[in-house]
């Protein structure tokens, strides 16, 4: 019976241990998991460059 | 050989529960993304059924084996599960990353606890403990999982007569809530109990009474962990050592020809009834770390998919049938029982009578009857039921018990008594009470605190019951 139960407990383990690494990167890339205090990290407003660019092409081309 | 043919069988059972739930987590995760979501709450639930099963994890049999034998055992091992479920818990709400949301507290929270506590004993068993005996092929449990199901969502919906039970207070205040036209707030005892006199009540934590943040490290360890559990638990703990268990260690080391008790023995004695409860307590401690593992994960969820309740995920999903009038369906983010047992009640009343069930505070304002193939909560009940039917399986602990007549009306009995009790506290032993007290929700203790005197007094009673039948049988002395 112990190896059984142990085929379910890794089963088990295996499955939770996906849905950890699923759930928890949000929180870490939000900074809810990352020691900031626990405040939700703010959007950035800023364009990048590459991204400014893009969108000063889109309105030559529409010109 | 015989044993072993029903050994090889039983394991076979086992591997299919497992792998049933595993198929339906991988193919609907293949389906739909979204679907990750009612996965977390299925293989939680697993978890849970697994050590509810492993420890014998029952508030009923905790109070009935303390109050008619005088066994503590059972309410030793509840008390570490509390505690231990409480260190991870603080240290989830610490970071900020808590799902829980306590309750209004108030003396309808006592009262709730009393009607809870009694149902439990005469069932024979308590809401969670329904669960996983029913795992176990104990179908006087499934009448109770029946019973305490069938109750909540009739009692939710009542109207008509119980109108004029409701004070003038509740139902002005009710009104004055500004509920969408669709509730009928005005109309219906439990809706007028809810929006016009539980929702009045203070809704607070250990550490929010102190003057700290509940996400802070002093309000979540401190207030709410220290304060809020561990302190009480070992007053309770005390109490419980002093009124039971000591006698037997006095009577122990008298054996051992000690005459007096020294402060040491005492300790001693203390650790030995803590330490008696090792399966309770293994049992503990598996599902206090895994209910706030629960809690982190899916909030780790909602994060990543951007929403605050499944309500929004369900929409997604193309399910809009049984979404409340706020967009939410019951979606706690931790372990929860009985409102999930009364929303599929409530989702086949409608379809099948047609009746309004969503004119509502309970199910159309807040919960939601959505179909229970797709409800979240349910995905962690059946779960609960199947881990605990595995672990049931792969001990040879499973057998069908059909229930006496006698057996199936206490069922009834106790059932709607605990269906009608979670309903008054918002929850029942697990939801409205383990949970709440091990987050720092004062609303938990007062709940526990009327279980049980409820629990007592269904005790004695079922004391006198069984002498008064047996002098009837003629077995009187």
């Amino acid at each position: 019976m112990k190896s059984d139960l142990w085929v379910v407990i890794i089963v088990t383990v295996t499955f939770i241990g996906f849905l950890i690494g699923y759930s928890l990167p949000p929180l870490v890339e939000t900074g809810l998991l990352t020691g900031k205090g626990g405040e939700q990290a703010e959007m950035t407003r800023e364009l990048g460059k590459d991204m400014e660019q893009y969108y000063r092409d889109l309105q030559k081309d529409d010109e | 050989m015989e044993m072993l043919a029903s050994e090889r069988k039983n394991r076979v059972w086992a591997f299919i529960i497992l792998g049933f739930f595993a198929l339906v987590s991988v193919a609907t995760f293949a389906y739909n993304e979204y679907y990750i979501y009612l996965s977390i709450y299925l293989w939680f639930g697993l978890i849970y059924g697994l050590a509810l099963q492993y420890g014998r994890f029952c508030f009923s049999s905790a109070f009935r084996d303390l109050f008619a034998v005088g066994v503590a055992r059972m309410a030793v091992g509840i008390t570490i599960a509390i505690a231990l479920f409480a260190l991870v818990a603080s240290l989830v709400t610490a970071q900020g990353l808590s799902t829980f949301h306590p309750a209004p507290s108030g003396i309808h929270a006592v009262i709730a606890g009393f009607i809870f506590g009694m149902g439990m004993v005469f069932a024979g068993g308590c809401a969670s403990g329904s669960l996983y005996k029913t795992g176990e092929g104990n179908m006087n449990a499934l009448i109770v999982v029946f019973s305490i199901s069938v109750s909540q969502a009739l009692f939710v919906d009542i109207g008509g007569w119980t109108n004029k039970l409701v004070p003038e207070s509740w139902h002005h205040s009710a009104l004055a809530k500004g509920l969408p036209a669709s509730i009928n707030v005005g109309d219906g005892w439990m809706d007028q109990y809810l929006a016009g006199y539980v929702w009045n009540h203070p809704v607070t934590t250990f550490a929010k009474m102190l003057g700290w943040e509940n996400s802070s490290a002093l309000g979540a360890i401190v207030g709410n962990f220290l304060i809020g559990v561990i302190l009480p638990s070992a007053l309770l703990l005390g109490v419980v050592y002093f009124v039971w268990s000591r006698k037997a260690f006095v009577r122990k080391m008298l054996k051992q020809g000690k005459e007096k008790m020294t402060l040491l023995d005492e300790v001693k004695g203390y650790w030995a009834m803590l330490s008696a409860s090792k399966r309770t307590a293994i049992a503990g401690l598996i599902i206090g770390v895994a209910a706030g593992l629960h809690m982190l994960v899916l909030q780790g969820a909602r994060v990543k998919f951007g929403v605050k309740n499944a309500g929004a995920l369900l929409e997604r999903m193309g399910f809009d049938y049984g979404i409340s009038v706020n967009g939410t369906v019951f979606d706690p983010g931790y372990w929860y029982v009985t409102t999930q047992e009364a929303q599929w009640v409530g989702w086949m009343l409608q379809k099948t009578t047609g009746a309004n069930y969503m004119d509502n505070v309970f199910f159309g304002y807040v919960n939601g009857i959505p179909n229970p193939a797709i409800n979240p909560a349910d995905w962690m009940s059946l779960a609960t039921i199947g881990g605990a039917a595995i672990m049931a399986l792969l001990y040879s602990e499973f057998k069908f018990k059909k229930p006496t007549l006698e057996l199936a009306t206490w069922a009834i009995i106790g059932g709607t008594l605990m269906g009608i009790g979670a309903r008054l506290a918002l929850g029942c032993n697990i939801g409205a009470f383990f949970i709440r007290v091990a987050n720092g929700d004062p609303s938990g203790w007062l709940f526990g605190i009327g279980m049980v005197p409820g629990a007592y007094v269904a005790v004695r009673f079922f004391n006198w019951w069984t002498e008064r039948k047996m002098e009837k049988q003629g077995f009187g002395l």
